[in-house]
Order: C-alpha cells, then structure tokens, then sequence
C-alpha cells in the first residue's frame, strides 16, 4: 500500500559543484555545510547565477556534486547508483521548475497520472486523485486539455499538482514563480505552501519573492558558492 | 514502462507526421532495394536452375562434342559397343517466337524412347487428347509438345501453328500436345521449353546426323569403370562432363554480376543504413527535452531506453512490413532488368517465375527492425547515459556535439586511411576492394561534419562586415544545431558522392566502350545472324552467302569471325577465329604484346590472343601456354598477345582462322564486316546483300554506325541496373534528408516567432529558412565532389579490374559533378519549401506557442 513518506532531514556536508567551460573552471557551490530540518518550509535566495538552481538540482540528484554530498535521513546520495537514485527521486521528491517542464504530448490529466503510475498507482484510485487534485487547483475541466493550450499560471498550478500527488516527502521548487505575473505568482506560491504546510512537506524553494521570504520557516542565501542562514521568518 | 509512457512517445509521433512518415519511408526504400535485388537474383538463379533441369534431366554425366556437336553414331556404339542402357541423344538450342517479339524457349529434341529413364517426358490432358497427341507427335514431322502454362501465356491452343526463328531461317511447327508437369522436376521446369523428336530438331538445326550431347546416368559402383570404357570409345574433342558442370560453369560466370550487384546493394543500403540513424537520431534527439523531464520526475534509465526502442521497433516495423511490399514489388521490373543483363552479357535465361525465398524476406526484416534498432539505441543510449540535468541542457548537447564532431572526423581520417592502405594489398580480392570502398566511404561520412565546420567557420570568416545579418544567422545556424545538422549533412554527401562516383564510373565506361567499338568496328557494313538474345550462340551464314559477298561487286575486303564456345568442366570458353583485312587488324589495341610481332605469327603459328578480361581471369602472361578442347583432341596454344575488348566480362580466346581450320572441323561463319571499294553506294549493297540471303535467311545486314549505336544501346541497357540502384539509394537518402532538415526547421518555429516578433518580414523568414538548408544542401555536395571522384576511381581502378579484368582511365565530367552539386543544393533547399510556407503564414502567437 502507498504511504507518504515521513519528511526526512536533510545534511548538506561539503557540497561541492564545479563547472568546466572551455578551459577556464567555475566554482559554483564551494563546500555548502547546512541542516535543513524535516517538515519544514526553506527558502533559498541569491543573485541569478549564484547557483541556486544547481543546488537544487543537487539535493534532488539529477545532478551529482564534484565533491561533499546530500543526505537524506541515513541516505547519502551520492553513494547510490543511478536506478537508486532515480527510485529514491521517484519516491521522495516532487519538483516544481520554473518553465514548468510538463509533457507536451500528455493531456493535464495525464500529466498528474504519471507520477503516480510510475509510484505503481492505477486505475480508479488515481484518477480519483488525479481529479481531485484538478479541482483544489482550480483546473477542473481542463483535464483533457494538452499543456500548449494553458495559460502560464494554469501551466504552473499543475506542475505543482504533478509534484504533489504521489506524496513525496520533499519539494524542490525552482523559481516556480520567475515566469508569472504578480498576480499569478502570489496565487500559486499560496497554493503550494498552503498545500504544503497541510501536508507536513518539506519545501525548499528557490525564491526572489519577498512574500514567500516572509512566511517561510528558515531562509537561506547562496553568495559566492556559500549558503548562510539569513533569517528565520516564521 | 507504464502506459502513459507509452502514450507520450505515440502522441510525439502522431504530432509529427512528417517526421513520422518519412522516417517510415526512409526505412521502407532501405528495405525495398534489399528485398527487390534479392529477390530477383533468386528468380533469375531458379530460372537459371529449373531451365538446366530441363535439358539435363536426371542424367549424371554428359558427354559434349565440339561447336558442331557429336556424330549421332556414338549414341548407336555407346548403346551396343560399351552396352550402356541409360544413354539419351539430345539437341539443344534457343529460338526466338516470330509472333511474339521478344520471346526466346528452349528447343530440346529428343529420342522418347531414351528418355523415358531421363525426363518421363509424357502428353497431359484429357485421356483421348492426349493419347492422339503422343501419336502425332511421335508420327508427324515438326511436331512440338509445350507445356499448358506456356501455351496459355502466349495464347497457343493445341493443334496451332507456332513460327520460330531459328538461326538463318524461320521455320514452322505445330503444337500437338501439352507437356505433364512431372513429379520428380520442380515446378516450371518446363516453361519456355519446347519439345520435338530428335529428327525434327536435326532437320530444324541443319545438323542432321548430330547430337548437341548424349545424356547418361551412370551410378554404382562400376562408374568409374563405365566412364573409362565410355572415354575409350570417344572421337578427338568429345569428352564426357558432369552434369552439373553447366551450373558450375554458369555460377562461375555471373559471379562477378552478382557480386557487383550485391556490393551496389549493399552501397544503397549504407546510404539507407545512414538515413535510418539520421531520423531516428533525430527523433530521439528532439525528445531529449522530455527524456530530462521525465528522468527528473522518476523514470529509470532503462524505462526511458526501453521507450525509445520501443519506438524505434514500431517504426521499424511499419517500414520493414511497407518495404517488404514495395521490394516486392520492384523486384518484378529488377528481374526484368537482370534478366535482360544476364541475355545482354552472359547467357539466354527467360525469368518466368517470380521466387521468393524466405531468406530475401528474413534479409529485409533484419535489415529494416535491425538498422533501425541500432541506429536509435546509439543516440537512446547517449540521452539515457548523462545525468538528468544534462538531458535538459540544449547547451550541453550541442557542446557535446561539437566535441563528438571532432573525434568522429579523426576516427572518419582512420577509417579512410584504413580503406586506402587496404588497396594496396597486392592480393586483395573484390572483398577486399569493397570493403575498402566501403572504408573509405564510411570515413569520408564521418569526416563530412567537421569539414563542414571548417568550410563555415571559413566563410564566416571572408563575408565582410556589410553582409546582413540574415546570412550570418543562417550560416551560423548550421553550426550551432550541430546536433541536428551534422548527421543530416553526412548523410546527403554520401547519397551524393555515390550518385558521382557511380555516375563517374557509368560515364568512363560508356567512354571506353565507345573508342573500343570505333576502333573495332572499321568495316563499312556488317552481315550476321541476329540470335535470340545479344549473347546467345550465333548460328552460321550460309557458306554460299559468304561466296556471295566476297565476290560482290563494291567489296574490296572482307573479314570474317566464328564464335564458338568450348565447354569444359567448370568453365565455357568463349572463342573467336578471325580472318582479318589489314584494315581490321588496325582496329585492335593491345595491352601487352608487340603488334608487329603478333600479326607476323598470328596467321601462321599455334598463337591466340586474349582479351584482357580473360587475361585477368587466368592470370595470362605473354607466351604462356593455354589448353583448348579441338576437334582434334586437347592442344596448347601460346599466348602472343592480349588486347582490349569489352564485349565480354568472361573475356575471350581469339586466333586467326587457318589455325582454327587446322584444328576444328567447322567451316561456319558467323560474321562478316565488309570494307567496299571508294564511291561504292552502300545503300546498294546492302540491298544486294539482302537479295544474296534470299527470302528464307534471317540476315542483318547493318552499317558500322548502326552496329555501334546498337552495340552502345546494350551497354547502356546493361547499366539500367546499375542506374536504378544508385537512383534508389539517392532517393532513400533524399527523403532520410529530406525528413532530417525538415524536421530540423519545423522544430525551430519559437525561433522564428522571436524574429516575427522583432520584426523580421515573413518573405525573410522563408528567405532564411531556404537558405540554410540549402547552405547545408552546398557543403554537403562541396564535400560529396571529392568524395565521388575518389569512389568512381576506387571503383574503376580497383573493383572493376578486380571484378572483370577491365582497366578504364578515370575522366572529370564537369557536368556530373555540376549534376551532384545541384541535387544538393535542390535536395536541402526543397525540404525548406513546407517549414517556410508553414512558418510565414502562422501568426507570431502561433509560432511562439509552439516551443
């Protein structure tokens, strides 16, 4: 049976990514050391370039750090092979990007199926789930719509109800809001919190928003490949 | 993989229909010119072997005389003297259908009561039909049994007339029963077989009193025994064969054909091979943008591989089910076109059966689901391999690609290399000469992107300041998509540089073959027996006519040829006897030997000469000692000369007539060339000619002209296959390209609405789209020139040589290689044509929704 997963407590110890471009190197994240409690909201500021998304890109494997590692709970990252790491993903991350990455050959509805297919869930239960989910969005009756045909905050809300709906215990959230307008973006950013916070999730999200600065439980800023605990809003 | 997996890889395809279909098509034509070449080589091999199963029966040996054939008294001293009970006389010839142009059977005359144990040769039909019919065809003269199949196809009922040409006349016979299909013989044995009694086919021949051979069945173990007794009793220049040795000797014959129309085969389906990797490439390059995605949210490596080859095998097997169809059905217009090749150069074949062996079928189904396999699991793997965050990079795949580009061509410069060193193996066979070609061409391909970088990096560099920025965009364009163009434009240089080299090939042949005829054919007319087919034996002109002409008033000389062939066991020797003017003596060009010498012996000494395919094929040197089977038993003959001749790939064995007339007992000719005195109307004595052949004689008569453009027109016949192969393979690639750049813009529409939305005018837009392609379409045939000049050297110093003993000179035909820049340049800027009109009339909205 599918249970969400309790949040886990994150260990960022000596994360290390550099890139090479041409002959030169470039050090984005430099030995980043930080605990990130379970269950909590995290947000992550810095300039563009700082390296913000390649620290989320970390934390969720889809990259690997050139040196120091994540942990989850007992899990080290880095040490897992890449089916590990992609089932651990699967499992245990829901990620919001900012041009929201939806499959453009799949209806919405079937963009919200998907994780849950892949986390073995099918058939009535998960379109049950799947609707309900459309509906606390806001998209009901666009389910059968492909993502070209949805407007940019529509296209947003269901990234997020994709990186909801299977239960992950974390939630990666990458500038989800840098491609809408103010409007838009304040709704959508309630929308994920709140859903969020009701769930007992972990998010970490990469944010310019002050708003979303205020409300969240640690704040972090990324500066020359060093992440400081700036403040602690809530 | 889950079923929306599934579904996000269908509705991709279906969402590029273009893409879709044309990759199926590319696939389709890879496997349609496997299939239709397979399948007519073995049509034309089991025609070959059903018609030799005619003639030969259930015999094990056959004993064969010289051109006249054998004394019909040896079958009478072989059945009495030796005691040989299993013995069967037969005379064997082609006749064409005066009714039906074109037509050629097989004329067998047999003794049915020998026969019974060879071929239970029987009448079929009604009881009471059938019974008649066997009466009359045992009791009335020019009867012929024909089998129903062949009747039907050319509307012959029993008891019609059927008129036949048969060397220098035509004769008339009457069908008097159908042939039973007999158990023991394959199906279609008998097609294009007619069937008369032994005298009849005498009479018909003009060899009365003669056998073509005497079939035997000799098995036990006294065999040896009973040969010996047999070869006793044999006159000089009989000699007794297995009776598999014609299909040995025909094997051997055409393998070269064969081998050549494999290699171009296979040449077509490199070119196809690569189109298919180009799509499917393409295609999973395209994904790539969802490959990440997907990888992010969960999906294992495996599950995304698994996806794309799935995908890949319903494309693969769309195509291969649609190339199968299509091969088959080009395969019936191919076997025509071997079949005339195969008339036109080696021997009389008429392909009535269409056969389709299950291994023409499993070849195109490998081909087709295997290609297409590799080909998409290459680049599934590459998207699958690289962490997520890589998949999602566009930057990261063209850096990739431009590095990847570099090691292709160093790898593109070894393989090359490996190819050219390999030529130089002295002992190198054909094998070894294509895969040299083979080596090379692949090499050139991989070596296409990185020159293509340079030659643009180049031009970047000359255009000076003033030039728009339209043109430098679409320069730049071509590099900076590396990832899509690189392989597009390797795979239009290599159809390109085949279609040149190939075209090169066709052109220096063609140039040969006519300095050879204008040199040989000196005479001023040419009288002979036209037989069935180009190569079939030609039968003698009266030796009255031959009086005629040389005492024709208007003819100042004349020269004369007899072309025979000698069998023997695993080979058929084509030889000529030539009784030559002075003035035909000039029309010869030797290869090795000093003209002055070979002609002060060639009337007078125990000398041949050879051409310098049979040269090639014997591994000939001057004054080396070649074995004839004469009339007069086995003879050594010393080779003083070896001279250009392209009429025959199995090469040819010529000496003068008086040696001929010392050694075999056949005063025949079967040519004459005529050199007339000065004012002579030629015109004239054509007619006089005619008038001298009289009514019933089936003479040409034709001017050295009209004999060169003839002669011309079967060369270029013989290369209709050679021609359709290279345009099937440009055509597979075409439409590979084709789907390949077009696709490529279609997928750069967000671009394009940018532009639209800066204010670039849509008539610039589709000025743009049109000239990057066919930028692309430029560089691939700048770099398929030199590449196609390199193949039709490879081809025409190297494989021909190695595959027929012809050594050509190469000449640059300026309008080849403009032809090959042109299908470049047309190829890439037509795939432009749908992207630029689909781009210029959608709205700036419409474009920038599609990203």
């Amino acid at each position: 049976m599918h249970t969400a997963p309790k949040p886990p407590f994150i260990e960022l110890r000596d994360l290390t990514k550099t890139y090479h471009e041409g002959g030169s190197e470039r050090v984005v994240l430099q030995g980043v050391n930080a605990t990130f409690p379970a269950g909590q909201f995290l947000a992550v500021t810095g300039r563009s370039g700082s390296g913000k998304s390649t620290l989320l890109n970390l934390i969720s494997g889809i990259d690997l750090p050139t040196a120091g590692g994540v942990r989850f709970d007992e899990i080290w990252l880095h040490a897992l092979d890449d089916t590990q790491r992609t089932l651990f993903r699967r499992r245990y991350i829901g990620f919001v990007f900012q041009f929201y990455n939806l499959i453009p050959t799949l209806t919405v509805e079937e963009n919200l199926l998907l994780p849950l297919e892949l986390n073995g869930i099918t058939g009535h239960k998960a379109q049950t789930k799947a609707m309900a989910f459309l509906e606390r969005l806001g998209l009901d009756g666009r389910g059968s719509s492909f993502p070209d045909r949805l407007s940019g905050g529509e296209q947003q809300r269901v990234a997020i109800a994709r990186a909801l709906i299977h239960d992950p215990a974390v939630i990666l959230a990458d500038e989800p809001t840098g491609n809408l307008d103010l409007e838009t973006g304040r709704s959508v950013l309630n929308l994920l919190q709140e859903t969020v916070r009701e769930a007992a999730k972990t998010l970490i999200m990469v944010t310019h928003s002050q708003e979303m600065v205020a409300v969240a439980d640690r704040v972090y800023r990324l500066e020359q490949g060093l992440l400081t605990a700036s403040a602690s809003a809530s | 993989m889950t079923s929306i997996l599934w579904r996000a890889g269908l509705r991709f395809l279906i969402r590029n229909p273009w893409q879709l279909g044309l990759a199926v098509l590319g696939i389709a034509l890879g496997v349609a010119v496997v299939v239709a070449i397979d399948a007519a080589r073995t049509s034309a091999d089991r025609a070959f072997t059903l018609s030799t199963q005619a003639v030969v029966g259930k015999a094990t040996h056959r004993i064969i005389g010289g051109p006249r054939g054998l004394e019909e008294s040896l079958f009478t001293r072989l059945k009495i003297s030796a005691a040989i009970r299993q013995a069967a006389p037969v005379l064997e010839d082609h006749v064409s259908l005066a009714d039906h142009p074109g037509e050629t059977m097989q004329l067998l005359g047999i003794d049915p009561f020998s026969e019974l144990s060879f071929r239970a040769l029987r009448s079929a039909g009604e009881d009471t039909a059938s019974a008649a019919g066997l009466v009359k065809f045992f009791t009335q003269p020019a009867s012929v049994l024909i089998n129903r199949a062949s009747g039907t196809r050319l509307g012959i009922h029993l008891g019609d007339h059927l008129d036949i040409n048969l060397g220098t006349a035509a004769h008339r016979l009457r069908v008097v029963g159908w042939l039973a299909e007999i158990g023991d013989l394959d199906q279609g044995s008998y097609d294009d077989l007619l069937v008369t009694d032994i005298a009849t086919a005498q009479e018909l021949f003009g060899m009365v009193g003669r056998l073509s051979h005497i079939g035997l069945i000799l098995a036990g173990p006294r065999t040896e025994a009973v040969l010996a007794r047999i070869q006793r009793l044999l006159p000089p220049g009989a000699a007794v064969i297995s009776a598999r040795t014609r299909d040995q000797s025909v094997a051997r014959m055409t393998r070269a054909f064969q081998a050549n129309l494999l290699a171009l085969g296979l040449l077509a389906v490199m070119v196809g091979g690569f189109v298919v990797f180009n799509t499917m490439r393409f295609l999973v390059v395209q994904q790539r943008d969802l490959v990440g995605t997907l990888r992010t949210l969960g999906v294992r490596r495996g599950e995304v591989f698994g996806w794309i080859l799935a995908e890949a095998t319903l494309l693969g097997s769309a195509g291969t089910v649609l190339g199968l169809a299509l091969g088959l059905g080009m395969s019936d217009a191919l076997v025509k076109l071997m079949t005339r090749t195969i008339n036109d150069v080696y021997y009389v074949l008429a392909v009535r059966q269409f056969s389709l062996a299950s291994a023409t079928v499993l070849k195109g189904i490998a081909l087709g689901m295997g290609t297409t396999l590799i080909a998409a699991a290459l680049p599934a793997y590459e998207a699958t391999a690289m962490l997520p965050r890589l998949s999602l990079a566009r930057s990261h795949l063209e850096t990739r690609s431009r590095r990847k580009v570099a090691i292709a061509g160093w790898v593109g410069v070894s393989i090359a290399a490996f190819g050219a060193l390999s030529l130089g193996i002295p002992s190198g066979g054909l094998v070894t000469a294509f895969t040299a070609l083979f080596a090379i061409v692949f090499g050139s391909a991989l070596l296409t992107p990185v020159l293509m970088v340079g030659i643009i990096h180049g031009v970047g560099r000359l255009l000076s300041p003033s030039v728009g920025m339209l043109l430098r965009m679409a320069l730049r364009s071509v590099t900076a998509a590396l990832s899509r163009t690189a392989v597009a434009v390797a795979a239009l240089m290599l159809a390109i540089a085949t279609t040149v080299g190939m075209g090169l090939m066709i052109s220096d042949f063609r140039l040969s073959v006519s300095d050879w005829l204008a040199n040989l054919l000196g005479a001023d007319l040419y009288v002979f027996v036209p037989g069935p087919t180009s190569r079939a034996p030609a039968s003698a002109l009266r030796p009255e006519l031959v009086q005629g002409i040389r005492s024709a008033p208007g003819v100042a000389s004349v020269s004369t040829t007899r072309r025979i062939l000698i069998e023997d066991p695993g080979e058929i020797t084509e030889l000529v006897a030539y009784e030559l003017s002075s003035q035909s003596r000039a029309g010869f060009r030797f290869q090795r030997g000093d003209p002055e010498r070979i002609w002060r012996v060639f009337d007078r000494e125990d000398v041949v000469l050879v051409s310098e395919a049979y040269a090639y094929r014997h591994g000939l040197s001057l004054g080396d000692s070649i074995r004839l089977r004469t009339d007069r038993g086995q003879r050594n003959f010393t080779l003083a000369g070896v001279y250009y001749h392209y009429g025959s790939d199995q090469g040819l064995v010529a000496m003068s007539r008086p040696i001929f007339d010392r050694y075999w007992r056949d005063t025949g000719v079967s040519s004459v060339g005529v050199y007339t005195a000065p004012g002579v109307d030629q015109e004239r004595l054509k007619a006089r000619i005619k008038t001298l052949s009289g009514p019933s004689q089936m003479v040409a008569v034709k001017s050295n002209r009209a004999l060169f453009v003839s002669s011309l027109r079967i060369f270029d016949r013989t290369f209709i296959i050679t021609e359709v192969i290279r345009m099937l393979a440009g055509c597979v690639a075409f439409v590979g390209v084709f789907s390949a750049l077009m696709a490529m813009q279609l997928e750069r529409a967000h671009e394009r609405g940018v532009l639209r939305a800066c204010g670039v005018t849509p008539r610039q837009i589709g000025k743009l789209i049109i000239l990057e392609t066919a930028f692309m379409g430029l560089i691939a045939g700048i770099i398929a020139l030199p590449v196609g000049m390199i193949i039709a050297v490879v081809l025409e110093m190297v494989v021909i040589p190695r595959s027929f003993g012809w050594v050509m000179t190469v000449h640059i035909v300026p309008s080849i290689l403009l032809q090959g820049l042109l299908i470049g340049v047309l190829a890439a800027a037509f795939a432009a044509l749908y992207p630029a009109w689909k781009t210029t009339r959608g709205t700036v909205t419409d474009l920038r929704r599609h990203e």
